[in-house]
């Protein structure tokens, strides 16, 4: 599992994960991805496009960042995961609660619209 | 042809991580469809981690036993257990109108696996629980 900061300044922070986000893989980057996307006091956009694999445990993670920026008035934005991968974010019900987009473009309008 | 992987796995997390590594590439191997074959791999995960979390409150070493078969009409799975009594059938189900602030991750695991499974037969016998699955 990877994460990689696409972009950190004052208007956003974008990042992508890569891999898979099962037990091993968030263990290995849940700390260093709940800092980056909750301390910086800007909205978010996680791209999850090369993630291969979630389960529940990525999914609490990918929840507990949205809600940790949500006490901030800010928001998470969840950035075009794969068929199968969305398939499961739906399946647990994230997709209601937490903005998923196809594109960047798609991204950037559903956090200017909050 | 049926094709299975059997394993005894320790109540270590790290042991899940393993079971996992065994099976993706065989259910590759088995020609599984990859929606069937992704859902196995959330569902070993769930199951798996759910009773290294949650069925030993004593801790102890303990021993898991897992298996997975490739059969003509789908994967079955079987996990069996000496942890806590639990029937994943029967557990509380989740609430997803909860909004995001109230979200409650725990329960999320048994859910996907009760969504992801076509049918779940739990049972408690000699201190074990056996829990079968097909997808």
């Amino acid at each position: 599992m990877e994460l990689k900061v696409i972009q950190a300044d004052e208007a956003l922070t974008h990042v992508q994960l890569c891999g898979r986000l099962d037990l091993r893989g968030v263990s290995g980057i849940e700390n260093r991805f709940l800092f980056t996307t909750t301390s910086r006091r800007v909205p978010v956009v996680v791209d999850l496009s090369e993630v291969e694999f979630i389960a529940s445990l990525g999914i609490g993670m990918l929840v507990g960042a949205a809600k940790a920026l949500t006490r901030q008035g800010l928001a998470l934005v969840l950035l075009a995961p794969p068929g199968l991968a969305r398939e499961t974010l739906e399946v647990a019900g994230v997709t209601r609660v937490v903005p998923t987009a196809s594109d960047l473009e798609s991204a950037r309008a559903l956090l200017a619209a909050r | 042809m049926d094709s299975v992987l059997e394993l005894t796995i320790r109540n270590e997390l790290e042991q899940v991580s393993f079971v996992a590594e065994r099976l993706a590439p065989l259910l590759e191997t088995w020609n599984v469809a990859p929606r069937t074959a992704y859902r196995t791999q959330v569902v070993i995960e769930e199951v798996l981690s759910n009773v290294v979390r949650h069925g030993y409150p004593d801790g102890g070493q303990h021993e898991i036993s897992v298996s997975v078969a490739r059969r003509d009409e789908g994967i079955e799975i079987r996990v069996r257990d000496d942890g806590v009594e639990f029937d994943p059938g029967a557990a509380a189900p989740v609430d997803l109108d909860q909004p995001l602030g109230e979200r409650r991750v725990g329960g999320l695991g048994i859910h996907l696996v009760r969504q992801f499974v076509d049918s779940l037969e739990y049972r408690r016998a000699d201190g074990r629980n056996d829990l079968r699955m097909r997808l």
